[in-house]
């Protein structure tokens, strides 16, 4: 069985991988990051909100 | 990001990882405007094993890799997106995968952390830009703040949401008062 503590510490080291790869990117990749993600935002919010709504009209 | 949602399906379906659910800054997008750079936190329950998380992962990182991601460091990157795998390590994370949000992305079936989810492990890891984006999403009305309190109570976390309902109160009040001027 593979503990908590050892999921703990692998979580903590992909996070800390992830923030080196971030921190490397120049402003102008970041700026272009976040203008994907706000693209992609703005399909995941109107996927959440049909989401929503079809699990409102199945209650 | 299409791609990876698709490989992580992929890996569910041919039973690599049991299930997953997209939290962190991409899950929260699925509730409010993005606010930070782009990385999927994909959350995910192993297949039941006896052997060490090694073991367990490694052929998670060779499917994904199959499925065109490309491994650097302990991430596995789709084109412009990188994908984290992270595991189920406490029992909020755990409930949290389990109780996510089926959610249809352009024609992908995926599976995204509840918004009472992702402020409560927001809360438990307590950094700034944390307490920010549950800051936001109590502004913004988009979680059922008796859910979340609920949720708070049961993990020990009710101190911290108490904090940041204070923060996001006070924003709120800040604001309406500058509209009256």
């Amino acid at each position: 069985m593979i503990s908590d503590a050892e999921k703990a510490e692998f979580n903590a080291r992909a996070k800390a991988s992830m923030l080196v790869y971030l921190k490397s990117k120049s402003w102008p990749e970041k700026i272009r990051s976040i203008e994907r993600m706000n693209r992609a935002a703005k399909v995941a919010r109107e996927a959440m909100r049909k989401a929503r709504a079809s699990q409102a009209g199945n209650l | 990001m299409q791609a990876a949602l698709k490989a992580l399906n992929k890996l569910v379906a041919r039973g690599i990882l049991q299930s997953y659910a997209i939290g962190g800054a991409i899950g929260a997008s699925f509730y409010l405007p993005a606010m930070q750079t782009e990385d999927i936190d994909a959350f995910v329950f192993l297949p039941p094993s006896s052997s060490s998380l090694l073991v367990s992962l490694t052929p998670v990182y060779e499917a994904l890799q199959e499925q065109g991601g490309v491994a650097e460091r302990e991430y596995v990157r789709f084109g412009e997106w990188p994908l984290q795998i992270l595991t189920d390590a406490t029992p909020l994370i755990s409930e949290a995968i389990r109780e996510a949000v089926e959610v249809d992305f352009e024609g992908i079936p995926t599976r995204v952390f509840r918004a009472e989810h992702l402020c409560a492990v927001a809360l438990q890891t307590g950094r700034a830009k944390d307490y920010a984006r549950v800051g936001m999403f109590l502004e913004q009305g988009e979680v059922d703040r008796d859910a979340l309190a609920n949720l708070a109570a049961r993990y020990d976390l009710s101190a911290q949401l108490e904090r940041a309902v204070k923060a996001a109160d006070s924003r709120g009040e800040q604001k309406a008062d500058d509209l009256r001027r």
